[in-house]
């Protein structure tokens, strides 16, 4: 199969902590009234999906939410801890090496293969954690022979990746993850835009949201390699909010929906 | 008497500390596109002051009539530069592509987008768009944003501000209309 650009474009979401299930998330809802509020007056034809993985968090955490609830007797304190539980073990999965990670993976790779397999040109973007698996999988596809030929993007199942609020420029995710998987020699270059508020936690990982300053968080992988083939940037976005509030600001900033419609067109 | 005071002294400074400013920055030209065409031109940005703690503010957009690119200009260490894409802009009048982090355009006089102000703003921009097969065109639509040129284009920046209690996401101007 390879991807036909005339075809409409697909925009897969990846989500990242959550609380809940997944029958919760609508991240591609919003994408699709961000990009679409950014069109003007262009008559652009794209689709968005949704990769869900929180059930398979849930399942992975089930034994220690079944723990609670023997410790805590007081629903209130059951709830609040429960809710911590399934925020934390969403890290911790992450950052692991776990099956319930690997399941996670492998899922993701399925998602983008069947838009692959469609042959509609699928460009992705990553919130907070999500942005880890979408990482990993890119970078995962881009080692396998029968994708990523760099002369042909009809080759590429990914055509570009948008990550919002990512935590990996954190230290705990440096574990295999030193560098990104060089393209090889040619001329055509994968985009990947980082957008990142200076006061969002999950970023700096500075608990109390102070200004992050410094101006590289996914550049710190770019490389002077012509062979590499990434274009990389960071481009720290006012959100107008702070704290926990501007790592979910992102899904309807337009300064977003600007880069998101200059990726997808191009 | 004084526990209640103290209460509502807390319950003020609570309400008041995550308080945010708000400015949004916008100016629109008459400029022409790099193949010729009469396209008008939108650049924005907005700034975020809170009470505690130093200000957030960009990046720089520009977005050019019937122009699938949106120009960012982003705060590096060298400015604020529109850093140029291999395979999507080449510096004009010149053959092949850009190199990766060639600066394809600045922002005068300031390096930092917090210290821009309204009033007049010059920028330059010395690339032009490259296309693929993946580059859409449709109708008037093609990647093609405002021309090079050597001499600074000159933006008359509005500030528009407003003050909210938790926040609030900035309110931008809609990309100019294609004819």
């Amino acid at each position: 199969m390879a991807v036909d650009p005339t075809k409409p474009r697909t925009v897969l979401v990846i989500h990242g902590v959550q609380t809940g299930d997944g029958a919760d998330l609508n991240q591609h809802q919003l994408i699709k009234q961000l990009l679409e509020s950014r069109l003007g007056n262009m008559p652009l034809k794209f689709t968005t999906d949704l990769f869900r993985y929180e059930d398979l968090n849930d399942q992975a955490q089930s034994k220690y939410q079944k723990l609670i609830k023997l410790i805590v007797a007081n629903p209130v304190g059951q709830a609040l801890t429960s809710t911590a539980i399934d925020l934390i073990g969403d890290v911790v999965t992450a950052r692991l090496d776990t099956s319930t990670a690997a399941k996670i993976r492998q899922g993701f790779k399925d998602k983008i293969l069947e838009i692959f397999d469609a042959g509609n040109p699928c460009y992705v973007v990553a919130h907070s954690l999500g942005s880890i698996y979408a990482f990993d999988v890119i970078n995962d596809l881009m080692s396998e022979e029968a994708f990523f030929e760099r002369q042909s993007r009809r080759t590429w199942p990914v055509q570009g990746l948008i990550t919002l609020g990512s935590p990996i420029g954190l230290s705990m995710f440096n574990k295999g993850r030193k560098r990104v998987h060089a393209l090889g020699e040619g001329d055509k270059m994968f985009r990947w835009v980082n957008y990142w508020d200076r006061t969002d936690p999950v970023v700096s990982g500075k608990m109390f949201g102070q200004n992050l300053t410094g101006y590289e968080i996914a550049e710190k992988y770019r490389s002077p390699s012509p062979k590499q083939g990434w274009v990389i940037r960071d481009r720290p976005v006012d959100t107008g909010k702070v704290w926990l509030l501007a790592h979910v600001a992102y899904w309807d900033n337009p300064t977003v929906g600007d880069g998101l419609f200059d990726m997808v067109t191009n | 008497m004084r526990t209640i005071a103290r209460n509502i002294a807390w319950s003020i400074a609570l309400m008041v500390l995550p308080s945010c400013t708000h400015s949004l920055y916008h100016a629109e030209l008459g400029t022409v596109n790099s193949e010729g065409d009469p396209r008008n031109s939108v650049i924005y940005w907005s700034k975020t002051e809170k009470l505690i703690g130093a200000p957030k503010a960009g990046p720089i957009l520009l977005m050019t009539a019937c122009s699938t690119r949106r120009i960012h200009f982003d705060e590096t260490e060298n400015g604020i530069v529109f850093r140029g894409t291999p395979g999507q802009d080449r510096i004009h009048e010149q053959p092949g592509t850009v190199a990766e982090g060639a600066i394809c355009g600045e922002v005068q006089s300031v390096s930092k987008t917090t210290d821009l102000q309204a009033g007049p703003l010059s920028l330059t921009v010395h690339c032009e768009a490259m296309t693929d097969e993946f580059s859409i065109r449709t109708g008037l639509f093609s990647p093609s944003y405002i021309q090079a040129r050597q001499e600074p284009y000159r933006f008359d920046v509005q500030e528009k501000r407003s003050w909210s209690l938790l926040g609030r996401t900035p309110d931008v101007p809609e990309p100019p209309t294609c004819p």
